[in-house]
């Protein structure tokens, strides 16, 4: 009897790993096939030159490079934000912190990762716009300023949790030998234990740079839906992630090329933080060994 | 950290004054009714030393007698540990080093510490040996570079590594690495140096190396190691002290405590009968 319930659970485990693959493939599949036939449309050369993303217009264009700029852009400054605040934040906790204190704000911190996306980008919106609008006169309504700023707050947690980490295994006694050479705590913490815990640091950047790049609600609600080769900040965009939203809620005919768009973007989307995630998951192999 | 102390003006920089404290008899370390508590548990009950300069102090007893927390009192690097306090005073040439003013990066770059496990930090052997002046602030590219030389040479690893002094420090063996933290820390011209066991994790010849290289630098340093090797003991050190339970039982030449020591405790202990 004990056999056969081992073996029922040992086949429920298996399968459920199977399915989760086959999705994974399914949707490779999917976006593939789709991506096929808009390229056999439109040409290649043009997707990646043409400054242009006009699929729903009468004149069509198809340049991603808009859509891909508006997604750096507004990544860009996601990371800028994060950045200096996580790291602060990540250092402060591992090396200055009473563990008490540690242990209460590195939870309260990830909660801001698990708030929904649609509350900050409605925050965004009608919050941090207005008011940097007090400061930034020529601000318009939608803009990826805001956006990036906004989305900066909810990917702190990626960088100073990960980060804080990755300083927290560092071995106490390379601490000891700086304390012991009269280092003080603030030389030992950049000296020595940031650039020993340098890749784990690089890993959380990389994924919380893929959240960003992934980040959907925020851009599509407090960016803007217009497509714009541009590196101001003030001024509405699209991104990739934007772009797909407004087309699969639109009544777009399916199977028609303005349809196939989504599958072109969306896999130059796929590209992107799969190549991210592979670099942080590379990263973190070499690290592993390190101190073992 | 709770320190408990006598009020005092004066600073640890009068360390820096070049007095031959041989001459004046003034002892190297003094340590006075020296008492210390982890929270409730009191790890040392008491204690008394001097230590002499230029000579080499061997602290033996059984694992968990509070050797490795006495020695830490020495350099304070116990202040960073959960619920430590401590009372007495521990006295540096003169200058108690628990004083309120004393400024403990100052202190540390006197007493120079190498530990358990070799632990060079993962950067470049030359960046490890020049890290002490790095923080001290030394630009100087050719007075850093010299003094790397000449503290590798101390340690006899300048002809081993002097062709790659780019690569890690934690690619070197085990002994090389060793030999690299204890050239680290004389790169700061310590006047003491603390060590913790630095042989307990070694093959027998890098400690034979490891030995001759502290019976060479007690001409120009107090040294004081912890170490569970008798034959250790008896063989590098001038004095020798024996802890038991926090209590320091006995403290003599060296040659009195391996020959004839007053405590049978003492005798129990070398001659391997407990601990
Ligand atoms: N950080 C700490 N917190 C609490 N108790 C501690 C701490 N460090 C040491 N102790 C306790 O203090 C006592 C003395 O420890 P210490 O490390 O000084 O012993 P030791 O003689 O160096 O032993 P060993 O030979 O094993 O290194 C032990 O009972 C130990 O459990
Ligand atoms: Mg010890």
């Amino acid at each position: 009897m004990q056999k056969i319930k081992e073996l029922v659970i040992e086949r429920a485990l298996l399968a459920s790993s199977l399915i989760t693959i086959a999705v994974t493939l399914g949707i490779v599949l999917v976006l593939s096939i789709e991506a096929f036939q808009f390229f056999s449309e439109v040409s290649i050369f043009d997707f990646f030159t043409d400054t242009q993303w006009t699929p729903l217009f009468t004149e069509k264009h198809f340049g991603i490079l808009p859509l891909l700029s508006g997604t750096l852009l507004t990544s860009f400054i996601a990371i800028a934000v994060a950045l200096p605040i996580g790291l602060t934040i990540s250092i402060y906790l591992s090396e200055y912190a009473p563990r008490s204190f540690r242990k209460t704000i590195k939870p309260i911190l990830e909660l801001l990762a698990s708030i929904p996306t649609v509350v900050y980008g409605f925050f965004a919106l009608i919050v941090v716009t207005p008011f940097l609008q007090q400061f930034i006169p020529s601000l318009s309504g939608f803009n990826s300023l805001s956006a990036g700023i906004v989305m900066g707050i909810m990917i702190i947690p990626y960088i100073s949790s990960l980060s804080e980490d990755a300083l927290h295994a560092v071995p106490r006694s390379l601490r000891e030998a700086s304390f012991g050479m009269g280092a003080t705590k603030l030389q030992t913490a950049f000296k020595v234990i940031v650039p020993a815990a340098s890749s784990g640091i690089i890993v959380s950047i990389i994924l919380a740079i893929s959240r960003a790049i992934g980040e959907t609600m925020i851009v599509a609600i407090a960016a803007g839906q217009q497509p714009r080769l541009t590196l101001d900040p003030t001024v509405p965009v699209e991104t990739i992630t934007a772009y797909i939203v407004q087309v699969s809620l639109g009544d777009v005919q399916h199977g028609s090329l303005e349809y196939r768009t989504i599958f072109a973007a969306g896999i130059t989307l796929f590209v992107f933080t799969f190549l991210l995630n592979t670099i942080s998951y590379k990263i973190r192999k070499k690290y592993q060994k390190k101190y073992e | 950290m709770e320190i408990i102390m006598e009020p005092s003006i004066m600073k640890i920089n009068t360390l820096d004054r070049i007095v031959d404290h041989s001459l004046k008899k003034v002892p190297k370390i003094d340590l006075q009714g020296v008492k210390v508590w982890y929270d409730d548990f009191m790890a040392i009950k008491g204690i008394d030393m001097s230590v002499k300069q230029n000579t080499v102090t061997a602290f033996i007893g059984p694992s968990g007698c509070g050797k490795s927390t006495f020695l830490r009192m020495i350099n304070r690097m116990n202040d960073y540990v959960d619920g430590f306090k401590m009372e007495g005073k521990i006295k540096i040439d003169g200058d108690n080093i628990y004083k309120k003013k004393v400024n403990v990066e100052e202190l540390r770059k006197k007493v120079g510490m190498v530990f358990q496990k070799p632990n060079p930090f993962p950067k470049s052997i030359f960046e490890n040996v020049a890290y002490g002046l790095k923080i001290q602030g030394i630009k100087d590219k050719d007075f850093i570079k010299e003094r790397v030389e000449s503290s590798l040479k101390q340690v006899a690893l300048w002809d081993e590594v002097k062709d790659d002094l780019k690569k890690s420090g934690m690619a070197l063996s085990g002994g090389q690495q060793q030999r690299l933290c204890i050239a680290r820390t004389l790169a700061v011209e310590p006047s003491i140096i603390l060590m913790d066991e630095p042989t307990s994790s070694l093959d027998p010849i890098s400690t034979a190396k490891i030995e001759e290289l502290i019976y060479q630098l007690k001409e120009k340093y107090t040294i004081v190691i912890i170490t569970h090797n008798m034959q250790q003991a008896s063989r590098i050190s001038d004095y020798t002290a024996f802890f038991y339970l926090g209590e320091l039982i006995e403290y003599d030449k060296t040659k009195k405590i391996f020959t004839n020591p007053e405590k049978t405790q003492t005798e129990n202990y070398i001659t391997g009968r407990f601990g």
